[in-house]
């Protein structure tokens, strides 16, 4: 009988003990004895993050440590994992990239700021086991026998360049995707997204043009548009395409601008039924600044029947807009619409007259609200008379809990 | 107790039977897989794990079973339940994995784990009971090798 000690453990079990060391601490483990020689050398997750760098003098010093590592290496890499915020060469990239072409590679991150956007390599578009693809500051350029990426379920692009007719062709070919995530990459002229099984999306930058067309798995949504681009060949509502068909909706996230795109080309009578089944709802860079959008954040949230979660975040204004009063004023009275809303979360909340009239409307219209939470990053207006006049509204909820905090 | 609470007698490789609720004894996922597939007929042999380890299994298993336990307890009797020597650690590795529990195997590795993080060659050895089969030349071209891991 073998004696009972750990290096004779099944390859499964050490494996997953010699991953869970710190790379370092792996390759030590080679000293041990002869069978221990190279247990280190069929590590499936190779991860080179700033951590791995500091630990070393220079740069050029820890690049030749990857290579050596590499050459050693045997069997699949299924992770593998680069971020460094100065690597200069991306040769050394092309290199290793062209080393993980023959490690049916499932998780790759390149995260590498080297002032300069680099050209990824046409190989890592053959990576056919990829199922998760996290990218920064590259140019994105399949060639034109790419057969797309079969397993791919997420794909988180950070400015990342490619050319924005590829994209649709991009998703078709990568038919199980569920999360897709781009933030400040290329601008898009028109960003339709038809994706089969498309869970997640979240977006941060800038298109004239945003329409979910056929998502009919999509549950979250986050879309933070930087600017409007105008586009004068609007004539219906981008509200009505924007929502074309997405009937799995439950979290919606709108930053932005895209309250005022949303608002363009105007609010259609019957709400989008994407909303239908909407549980949470945050708005974030809301300006109580234009009744236009305050009437569209209305409208948002009372055309979510199922509304369980609001946050607001809000965006200092100092000065008073009437208009908007009155619009939020009128608006209190025909109350009862968030029928299931339970709990409201006010963030950078200040206390100006704008805002504390959204709250009155907010309690007036929800008959099962449990808990208001407003924040503030700094202080209050008028702190303690404020948060009593707030207590003091009227609340169709008989059971509301009042959280206020100063960060 | 309900009626309706069904017990499973386990077998050990040195034929001691330890009597347990299906409820618990389905932590694993191997006695789980027995049970859906109605393979299950009186008692279920585990040729590869013996009684001392088995015991310990189950005690791991009854407290995290227990309701209205806290985290905290659970977290302080996890720590104490790794504590022990490596023949024991190296017995439950095995009968974890035999009995697929993910959740003692995962423990039990981070504790190996642990163990090897930040010590010198020497001292793993120690811990572990590794015997050096090098020769002083073999371990010198190892640590020229690799000589960045060992700096």
């Amino acid at each position: 009988m073998k004696s009972a000690t750990i290096s004779n453990l099944p390859c499964n079990v050490l494996d997953k003990i010699l991953g869970s060391l710190p790379l370092k601490d792996a390759v030590k483990t080679s000293i041990l004895s002869k069978g221990w020689r190279y247990k280190w050398v069929t590590r499936a997750e190779l991860d080179f993050r700033s951590e791995f760098f500091t630990s070393f003098n220079d740069n050029q010093e820890a690049k030749k440590i990857i290579y050596q590592v590499l050459r050693l290496h045997q069997g699949p890499i299924l992770k593998f994992t680069l971020q460094h915020p100065n690597l200069i060469c991306y040769r050394d990239i092309y290199n290793w990239m062209l080393f993980l072409s023959k490690k049916n590679v499932q998780e790759l991150t390149l995260q590498i700021f080297t002032g300069n956007k680099y050209h990824l390599p046409s190989y890592l578009f053959t990576f056919q086991q990829l199922r998760h693809l996290d990218l920064d500051m590259c140019f994105f350029h399949p060639p034109p026998d790419f057969k797309g990426f079969a397993k791919l379920i997420s794909i988180n692009l950070q400015h990342v360049i490619f050319d924005p007719t590829i994209f649709r062709n991009l998703i078709t070919k990568c038919p199980l995707l569920e999360s897709l995530m781009l933030t400040r990459c290329t601008a898009f002229d028109v960003l339709e997204i038809d994706a089969p099984n498309l869970k997640c999306f979240d977006f941060l930058g800038t298109s004239k043009f945003i329409c979910f067309k056929n998502v009919p798995m999509l549950k979250t949504v986050a879309v933070c548009l930087n600017q409007i681009l105008m586009d004068t060949s609007t004539f219906c509502s981008n509200l009505t395409k924007f929502f074309h068909f997405m009937p799995s909706l439950e979290e919606l996230e709108l930053g932005g601008s895209s309250l005022e795109y949303l608002n363009m080309g105007g609010i259609p009578e019957n709400p989008p039924a994407a909303l239908n089944n909407v549980k949470s709802l945050c708005i974030s860079d809301m300006s109580f600044r234009s009744v236009e959008e305050v009437s569209s954040a209305v409208y948002l949230i009372t055309s979510c029947p199922k509304l369980q979660e609001l946050t607001i975040e809000c965006e200092a204004v100092g000065i008073v807009v009437e208009p908007v009063i009155q619009f939020l004023r009128a608006k209190a009275i025909s109350c009862g619409a968030m029928k299931l809303l339970k709990s409201v979360e006010m963030r950078y909340f200040i206390g100006f007259e704008m805002e504390i009239e959204f709250v009155k409307f907010i309690l007036a219209s929800a008959p099962v609200l449990k808990e208001i939470f407003i924040w503030s990053s700094g202080q209050f207006h008028r702190g303690t008379q404020m948060m009593d006049e707030i207590k003091q509204f009227h609340r169709e909820s008989p059971n509301v809990r009042f959280k206020f905090e100063e960060m | 107790m309900s009626s309706s609470t069904k017990f499973l007698t386990l077998k050990t490789c040195d034929d001691k039977k330890f009597v347990l609720d299906e409820a618990i004894a389905v932590r694993s996922q191997t006695i789980k897989n027995m049970v859906e597939d109605d393979c299950v007929s009186n008692v279920i042999p585990l040729p590869n794990v013996n009684s001392k380890t088995m015991t310990k299994v189950i005690e791991y298993w009854k407290k995290h079973s227990e309701e209205g336990v806290s985290k905290d307890v659970l977290m302080d009797f996890d720590k104490a339940f790794v504590k022990v020597h490596h023949s024991i650690l190296h017995a439950l590795i095995l009968a974890a994995n035999f009995l697929n529990d993910k959740e003692i195997l995962d423990m039990m590795c981070q504790e190996v784990a642990d163990r090897i993080k930040g010590k010198t060659p020497e001292e793993i050895r120690k811990e572990f009971d590794i015997k050096n089969d090098f020769t002083p030349e073999e371990e010198e071209e190892i640590r020229k090798e690799n000589a960045w891991a060992f700096e």
